[in-house]
């Protein structure tokens, strides 16, 4: 994950505490998808950017997954990611989050 | 069925919670999209839509 975007997780999280803070992944290539939900939960697994050591345990979602869908009314989730959808190999992805939450 | 102690749930455990769907009404979100995928500002919308707070978005490269 870029490490400006590390910084800024990190001060929001600082800010405003981890109980509420979500993140929410719009990244299409499962691997880059895995290592920025590690790095918002275990840390930065290459120890470059600042959350390098920082265990935030920040929950993470990608915007494909049933979680997140099924609670946007189904026209508005359509027309704002139906497109994306059916672009990408959106069950890779979603592996590829819950091997990040350890979920399988 | 184990609980742990000072449990702040006394009728559910731990496991029940975690399984718990989460909500995003009320939270705050950090909308962190990608320029060839899904960017920042669609992930800020379906949060909002969804009655979350968005406190930053943004959209990587990751080229």
């Amino acid at each position: 994950m870029d490490p400006d975007n590390q910084g800024l997780i990190k001060q929001l999280a600082d800010e405003l505490g981890t109980e509420d803070l979500i993140v929410i992944l719009g990244a299409a290539d499962a691997e880059a998808v895995e290592v920025a939900a590690e790095t918002v939960r275990e840390g930065d697994p290459a120890y470059v950017g600042p959350l390098a050591g920082v265990q935030l345990g920040l929950q993470v979602f990608h915007i494909f997954e049933d979680s997140i869908k099924e609670q946007v009314e189904g026209s508005i989730y359509d027309e704002q990611v139906g497109f994306f959808e059916l672009s990408f190999d959106t069950e890779a992805i979603n592996e590829a989050m819950r091997r990040a939450r350890g979920e399988s | 069925m184990h609980r742990p102690e000072g449990f702040p749930f006394p009728n559910i455990c731990a496991e029940e919670v975690k399984n718990k769907a989460m909500d995003l009404k009320g939270k705050k979100v950090i909308a962190l999209g990608d320029r060839d995928s899904v960017p920042g500002e669609v992930i800020a919308a379906v949060a909002e839509a969804a009655g979350a707070e968005v406190v930053a978005q943004r959209t990587e490269c990751f080229v």
